[in-house]
């Protein structure tokens, strides 16, 4: 995926895989990485943006004696997947018709 | 792995508050110790990081996730981005322009403050004259009310301008701040 595409669909990747659950940083990398390529310093910036936007929740739970910080979607961030999806659909008509 | 988060830790001191550092270093560590759970070496994740890089890297975003509004965090934000900026080659023209922009903003802030000033020892000026002059006392009091009052609009002129000033600073830092990280992906 080409580098421009990629670092504006990326936040919706991330909080597509939200939707499924809430999750933690290492885990959401190694979800993502299968299909984008994405590292840990890449991921901090998406994150704390998307946190900065209350787009997402955080809260650290107890594991194995230390703290993991979980990352839970909210509503704001849900409604943003809407609009980038209803997005990506016009641009797909536009397409359509100019092919045409 | 302690080391190394102290280097980080070092790195980012030199740029950002303890409640930021302390943020980043947190979730290093955490990614570190999950790679590390995960049976991955501890040379072969710490090669993957860069403590100067990630500082770098994370510049903008701090920077632009502080709510700036106060006067000493506009200052050190402004000069962390444009550190940032004149020191990223890709990112020197942008650099150059925000040290234009805040210039020019500076110098309208230092004139607009002289104005107020020169107002307000203009009028002390002239109730001195009228004073010397040997101006009768209702002359005198009607001055002094008038005086005050517009000593009174040039505070309210410096309070609104000081909530101008802070609105626009904090502004001119979100949209270098977008325009670098812009720039940087379109690398």
């Amino acid at each position: 995926m080409k580098q421009q595409v990629k670092k504006g669909v990326l936040e919706i990747f991330v909080l597509a895989i939200l939707m499924k659950g809430d999750s933690y940083g290492y885990k959401i990398v190694i979800d993502l990485v299968q299909y984008i390529g994405i590292t840990e310093s890449t991921l901090y910036p998406i994150l704390r943006r998307l946190e900065k936007a209350n787009e997402l929740n955080t809260y650290n739970v107890l594991f194995q004696g230390r703290n993991r910080k979980y990352y839970q979607i909210t509503q704001i961030g849900k409604k943003h997947i809407d609009e980038f999806l209803l997005e990506w659909e016009d641009i797909r008509k536009i397409f359509d018709i100019l092919v045409k | 792995m302690k080391t190394w988060l102290k280097e980080l830790e070092r790195e980012l001191k030199k740029r950002f508050y303890l409640v930021e550092v302390n943020g980043i270093v947190s979730y290093y560590e955490e990614m570190i110790q999950e790679r590390l759970d995960n049976g991955e070496y501890i040379d072969d994740i710490l090669s993957d990081y860069d403590a100067e890089e990630i500082a770098k890297s994370v510049t903008t975003d701090v920077v632009m996730k502080r709510a700036n509004d106060t006067y000493s965090t506009l200052v050190r934000s402004s000069k962390q981005l444009m550190q940032f900026l004149l020191t990223t080659p890709l990112l020197i023209p942008l650099g150059f322009a925000y040290v234009i922009v805040i210039i020019v903003f500076v110098s309208l802030i230092i004139s607009l403050l002289a104005s107020v000033f020169g107002l307000v020892v203009g009028m002390a000026v002239i109730f001195f004259n009228m004073v010397q002059s040997g101006l009768g006392q209702n002359e005198i009091l009607g001055f002094i009310g008038v005086g005050l009052m517009g000593f009174s609009v040039a505070i309210l002129i410096l309070l609104g301008l000081s909530q101008v000033t802070l609105y626009i600073a904090k502004n001119l830092v979100d949209l270098f701040g977008k325009l670098a990280k812009n720039k940087g992906e379109k690398r």
